[in-house]
């Protein structure tokens, strides 16, 4: 490849745009007559320039439309559904409800942990014997403690306690 | 109907006006989603959206740019977003709109019994050629060159519609020309 053949690439899209001009315009067109490989090269160049610039045009299918249509009415109508002062709300609400959902998480964690430690109270040889639910109503009951002598919730404690020794 | 009212027509639901905006706009979005992802299906479902979040967002439309520029940047970002999302999920497959014979096409070009099966065999090659071209460009460059060369729009208007300063745009232009011009010559020297 010679000097002028890189040149005429290095300007292929300057030659078919025709901005190239003067001294150099002659140079090229000179190779150009004498070189039938960049000849060729400019012409299949220039032909794939202007395909560039005749774009391929469509119109719109039949469903063009009528999806489009589709899209609006669902949307219309999950927007009548949901007005703005729904929506609204919705937006405000939603992070304290977070909040909400957050603290009852806590709070349950931190309850369940109150089982766990009540169930470790118990001496080890009883807390074998100790099914769940006799663990949760030891639990209820421990809560009875300070309930009056002679009360319902006192006798029921008495009877739990006779059972357990 | 000017597009200062059209849109304030539409941005108060108005159908009618909404009809209007799709019926003047819609081949133009279309064959513009067409020439950046390649693809039929894949440009009539970005146009539908760009009509849909038009509808839903023309209140926030604010009269700084004209209404056309304003539906050109909607287009062009949504298609770039679905090449993006396509590229990430391995691809699209899609009918080759430069390929398939288009009834449109033959309106546009000479009818096919007219040329020589050499002379179709080597257009074919040679959509196929720009199609691989194009598809090798960074996005931006090709977004620019697309707008400028295909579309036909200034570097003023492109400018306007990628948010982008004048310079950017020329550069983009310029830089997507040189790297075409760098793909297309070896594959010419081929055919």
């Amino acid at each position: 490849m010679t000097e002028a053949c890189r040149a005429v690439e290095k300007n292929l899209v300057d030659i078919v745009e025709g901005k190239v001009c003067g001294d150099r315009l002659q140079y090229i067109e000179e190779h150009l007559k004498s070189c039938p490989g960049c000849s060729l090269l400019v012409g299949k160049f220039r032909h794939v320039w202007q395909e560039l610039g005749r774009p391929h045009r469509i119109e719109p299918s039949l469903s063009f439309r009528s999806g489009l249509e589709q899209k609006i009415k669902a949307y219309d109508e999950k927007k009548f559904c949901s007005g703005p002062i729904f929506v609204g709300a919705q937006r405000r609400f939603r992070p304290a409800v977070a909040v909400l959902a957050l603290l009852a998480g806590v709070f349950a964690g931190y309850e369940m942990g109150n089982v766990s430690r009540a169930y470790l109270e118990i001496p080890a040889q009883e807390r074998a014997a100790v099914s769940p639910e006799g663990m949760f109503t030891f639990q209820y009951l421990n809560s009875f403690e300070d309930f009056p002598k002679g009360s319902i919730a006192d006798f029921y404690l008495n009877q739990e306690l006779k059972e357990r020794k | 109907m000017d597009d200062k009212e059209l849109i304030q027509r539409v941005a108060s639901k108005d159908q009618s006006a909404f009809k209007e905006l799709v019926e003047h706009y819609q081949n133009l979005v279309l064959n513009t989603c067409l020439n950046l992802i390649g693809s039929r299906e894949g440009a009539e479902d970005v146009a539908q959206e760009v009509f849909f979040r038009l509808y839903r967002s023309a209140k926030k439309f604010r009269h700084k740019s004209k209404l056309s520029t304003w539906i050109y940047r909607i287009a062009v970002n949504l298609s770039l977003n679905f090449i993006r999302d396509n590229r990430r999920f391995g691809g699209l497959q899609s009918l080759d709109p430069f390929l398939e014979k288009e009834p449109e096409m033959e309106a546009l070009h000479l009818p096919s019994n007219s040329k020589s099966p050499e002379a179709l065999l080597e257009e074919k090659e040679r959509k196929k050629l720009i199609r691989e071209a194009l598809g090798s460009l960074p996005e931006k460059q090709k977004v620019a060159f697309v707008l400028h060369k295909m579309e036909g729009f200034s570097s003023q208007e492109i400018a306007e519609i990628l948010e982008v300063s004048l310079s950017s745009v020329e550069a983009r232009i310029h830089r997507a020309k040189i790297s075409l011009q760098k793909k297309l010559i070896p594959l010419l020297k081929k055919m």
